[in-house]
């Protein structure tokens, strides 16, 4: 058996790996003709400019204002000598600059300093920002302030180079080449619409406009991770630029998993950029932003709960678990000066095509597999006008939007003999057998599979404005949103057995399931927003209050629930047997495959400081939630996942944010606390009013501080030495409704040295330097509660060069 | 137009009923009755237990079939159960259940036969002195169900 598994394994791995190859393949044979041809045509161009903007960079990596943002616009500006205006701000005219709102915006030196590879490292570096670490990379759970979701929805909206990533599948990729990451908390609804409730991030990956040159790393670490990475930054001429980047990353990851005694969370991923940036005239200009990027991992290393001791046991499963995905992302984006405004448009495609496997029942039995294949078209289009004079008293900004995204889902789940015997004979015998002592009913396939497809189409269209009204130190600004988002669901489930009663019957009858038909939503949402802001000095005080809006959706993923209990009252009704106290409810498919949208109220109110060198910050918020949208697990020994409205909520809390920096000392500190609770919740089992909301951090911290050497001129050894030390912790964290499960307040050491010495610098970093014991994720499957441990201590070496 | 429609139709519904009332007192004569339909009837099932008790159930459901051999019904018994013990209740199928009639009404009778349950026979209720009477929308029904006696009483659903 387990011979047979380690085959499967090792199939999966292999065909796997083609994808990858082909792409490194094709980034090598990408990179030797941009150098060939384009240094033929500009070999004057093959230059590094160690420009005002990459000082503007450093300068940035712990602004959170938008001010140093400015600073790099205006070194960008007397670099390439072209308005910076018509090459910044695409998304919504550059409006993420000038919102009233809480913004964090972490700069790619900080990226670096602090090893982040991906957006969930950047947890409690915002505050009230948390992405737990589990699963795979399809699992990207969100939560912000206290709003959060495991599935479905996200409560953030996420844009890379202007590309929409509608796909919260798509939210855990590799960070390589990332210029800067804007985190704005609390709803942002008026602008950009569905699944902003919690905020919107904003990444933008380096300018060819801004950078050229080549950059390159390597890096291996513990867990035989290994990293690769080389991209080109080139200007074809005065007013176009072009990018080439790549990376190669992978793992053998970190937890074993008992049953096949290798690693369970190995890792593949493998990416390409293309970026490419034309000024056609100072009114006129383009960006287009393409990438294609690969992910293949085992995954899911969840560890069964030991009843007795409550110890978290190693991850012990039998059956094929991973994920595979494949993106291709395509962003066009445009910016018009007209006479008296400017037009901006992002035109955004993306392509997804994954594939996970999972053992659903997590333990070395064979119940029940998943194996769920998506295939996602996802496009969107956002229009956005607005006065060319930035310096009116009344400012504006009006646009339109709209979105289109075709889903198809084939999630077969495939019932084995552990499955079929425990989970489905057994409550079927077990009535008969009281009546008919030593019959019972057999079924003859060792496995079966109950098919699921699933065809969704989601899109949407929306008209906003905001005004902004400055009357001296006041800036009052207003906002609303007409949102209309259609939905369409076309499902086909259906599943066949072959069944025999030892008292009656001599011969097998087959009994089919099928269940089809097709579900609508339609929704119509105005979405206001209103803020003020008093500027003084150093000093600013703000209070915003806004209105968020969460997409309603379908419980797909509970269709293997409904069918299995459809498929029994079809074999008892084939049968003539009628359970009088049956344990196989008929779900009413209407009722339980759709939930509504989720809608909240957000106010908060908010002061910083500018004194110097010194940045203060500190918001209180509260966030008054209908219908939130929670994931329960229904009841029985059902192991479907559904999301229900669970009534409202009400989530208040504040955040501080602190940076210093003086000489070559840099301090951060980072810390958000979060009051999240059950207003109203009975899911018609237990009420759980006034409990916590759970998997959602009571307090996120994050501290730093970073110490730079700068060596003597003319030192042969060293130009400088970066030191870095941080400390990011979480909790308390409630795994349930019921609050019976927690996760406590931990906390991570994390660290890094680098030594820099003309276009190379060597790094050695560590993450959880301590081995933090801690847990990222708990669920109940069967009646069996599991855990994720967190990642144990991380560290490694990178070499890097800019040349 | 649809008031029209309806009394046009509403007339012919009445022309249809007073030529088939003049057809059928033609043809009564003593002819007796035939089952040539299915009928479904409601009514009250009583078993008596081993313990000398009683158990009821009202609300039964009791088809009647013809079979495919002329002169026999299949009697389809569904959703029954013979005890408050039993926690399944069973679709019951008796098949091969001779009937005569006269004119007036029908009279069913059956003996050892194995009844058809739980996807096939099912000896432990074989049925017994199984007499039975439709007469003017009404089924009655007496039987030995395995070891319990058994009878019903239903209206014919319409």
């Amino acid at each position: 058996m387990s011979m047979h598994i380690q085959n499967e394994w090792d199939t999966f791995a292999a065909v796997m790996n083609y994808p990858i190859r082909a792409i490194i393949l094709t980034l090598l044979t990408c990179v030797s003709l941009f150098n060939t041809v384009l240094a033929q045509k500009s070999p004057t161009d093959l230059h590094f400019y160690t420009t005002v903007a990459e000082s503007a960079v450093e300068l940035a990596s712990n602004d959170t204002t938008g001010r140093a943002s400015k600073r790099l616009a205006r070194a960008e500006e007397r670099k390439i000598v072209i308005n910076p205006a018509i090459i910044t701000g695409y998304l919504k005219g550059g409006v993420v600059d000038e919102q009233v709102a809480s913004i964090t915006r972490v700069f790619m030196q900080r990226l670096e300093t602090e090893s982040v590879t991906a957006l969930k490292e950047l947890s409690a570096t915002v505050p009230n920002f948390y992405i737990p670490d589990y699963g795979s990379k399809m699992t990207s759970s969100v939560y912000v302030r206290g709003l959060g979701a495991r599935i479905d929805n996200p409560v953030v909206g996420m844009y890379v180079d202007g590309v929409s990533f509608l796909n919260k599948n798509n939210f855990d990729f590799d960070f390589y080449d990332i210029r800067s990451v804007d985190v704005l908390r609390g709803p942002q609804s008026t602008l950009f619409g569905r699944n902003t409730i919690g905020g919107v991030i904003n990444i933008t990956t380096i300018s060819p406009l801004v950078y050229q040159g080549t950059r390159a790393s390597v890096g291996y670490g513990n867990g035989n991770t290994f990293t690769a990475q080389a991209s080109h930054y080139r200007r074809i001429n005065g007013r176009a630029g072009v990018s080439l980047s790549g990376y190669y990353r992978s793992s053998d990851g970190f937890y074993k998993n008992d049953y096949s005694g290798d690693k369970s969370d190995w890792y593949k991923g493998a990416g390409i950029r293309i970026r490419g940036q034309w000024v056609k005239s100072d009114n006129l200009s383009f960006d287009n932003s393409f990438s294609i990027s690969w992910v293949d991992q085992g995954g899911f290393p969840y560890g069964k709960v030991d009843t007795l001791t409550g110890e978290v046991q190693n991850s012990n499963y039998n059956d094929l678990s991973g994920y595979s995905r494949f993106t291709i992302s395509e962003g066009f984006s445009y910016k018009r000066l007209l006479d008296k405004h400017v037009l901006t448009g992002v035109t955004s495609y993306q392509y997804t095509d994954d594939c996970m496997n999972m053992d659903q029942d997590f333990t070395p039995d064979s119940y029940f597999t998943l194996k769920q294949s998506q295939n996602e078209h996802a496009l969107s289009q956002d229009f956005v006008i607005k006065p060319k004079d930035g310096n009116r008293e009344w400012r504006w900004l009006s646009g339109v939007s709209g979105f289109f995204k075709y889903l198809k889902m084939d999630a077969p789940v495939t019932f084995k003999r552990d499955g079929i015997d425990r989970l489905i004979l057994a409550g079927a015998n077990k009535g008969l057998s009281s009546v008919f002592p030593g019959e019972e009913i057999k079924i003859e396939e060792n496995s079966f599979v109950i098919g699921s497809l699933f065809k969704t189409a989601i899109y949407g269209a929306a008209l906003y404005h905001q005004s902004y009204l400055k009357r001296g130190k006041w800036l009052f600004e207003a906002g609303a949103r007409l949102d209309y988002e259609g939905s369409g669901l076309e499902y086909d489930s259906n599943a066949a057995i072959h069944y025999l009663f030892t008292m009656t019957m001599s011969k097998y009858r087959e009994v089919k399931t099928i269940i089809k038909g097709n579900e609508r939503l339609n929704y119509l949402e105005i979405l206001p927003r209103a803020a003020a802001s008093y500027t003084s000095g150093q000093k600013r005080f703000f209070a915003s209050v806004s209105r968020g809006y969460k997409a309603g959706g379908y419980n797909t993923q509970l269709f293997s629930d409904i069918l299995q209990n459809q498929m029994m009252l079809d074999m008892m009704d084939d049968l003539g047997v009628h359970l009088s106290n049956s344990s196989y409810s008929l779900y009413s498919v209407a009722d339980v495959i759709t939930y509504k949208p989720e809608y909240c109220w957000n106010m908060e109110a908010g002061a910083s400081y500018n004194p110097g060198n010194l940045n203060l910050e500190l918001t209180f918020f509260d966030i008054l939630c209908n219908d939130q949208q929670l994931t329960v697990f229904p009841s029985g020994s059902s192991t479907g996942r559904m999301m229900t409205n669970a009534g409202k909520t009400r989530s208040y809390g504040t955040e501080v944010v602190i940076s210093y920096k003086k000489g070559n000392l840099r301090l951060s500190g980072e810390y958000g606390y979060t009051n999240a609770r059950f207003l109203k919740y009975d899911n018609g089992h237990s009420d759980f009013s006034g409990k916590y909301v759970p998997y959602v951090p009571q307090h996120t911290l994050s501290a730093g501080s970073d110490y730079t050497v700068i060596a003597k001129r003319g030192s042969r050894f060293f130009d400088k030495i970066l030191l870095h030390i941080d400390v990011k912790g979480f909790g308390k964290i409630y795994w349930n409704e019921s609050n019976s499960l927690d996760q406590p307040f931990y906390s991570m050491l994390n660290g890094s040295l680098s030594i820099h010495k003309g276009g190379v610098s060597l790094e050695a970093w560590g993450k959880n330097l301590t081995s933090s014991d801690y847990n990222t994720f708990y669920f109940l499957s069967m009646g069996n509660s599991f855990l994720q441990k967190g990642k144990p201590m991380q560290f490694g070496i990178s070499l890097k060069t800019n040349f | 137009m649809k008031n029209l429609f309806f009394l046009k139709n509403k007339s012919l519904f009445l022309a249809l009923l007073v030529t088939s009332f003049f057809a059928a007192s033609c043809e009564k004569e003593d002819k007796p009755l035939k089952l040539t339909e299915d009928g479904t009837y409601s009514g009250q099932l009583a078993v008596d237990q081993l313990d000398g008790t009683n158990y009821t159930s009202s609300n039964v459901l009791v088809k009647l079939t013809p079979a495919a051999t002329d002169g026999y019904v299949t009697i389809d018994m569904l959703q029954v159960s013979f005890s408050s013990k039993m926690p399944v209740k069973l679709d019951m199928k008796i098949q091969n259940v001779l009937y005569t009639s006269t004119s007036e009404k029908i009279t069913l009778s059956g003996n050892n036969i194995i009844p058809i349950a739980m996807g096939g026979e099912f000896p432990a209720y074989t049925i017994t002195n199984l007499t039975g009477e439709i007469k003017n929308g009404t089924l009655n029904l007496s039987m030995m169900c395995g070891s319990y006696p058994l009878t019903y009483s239903g209206t014919l659903l319409l």
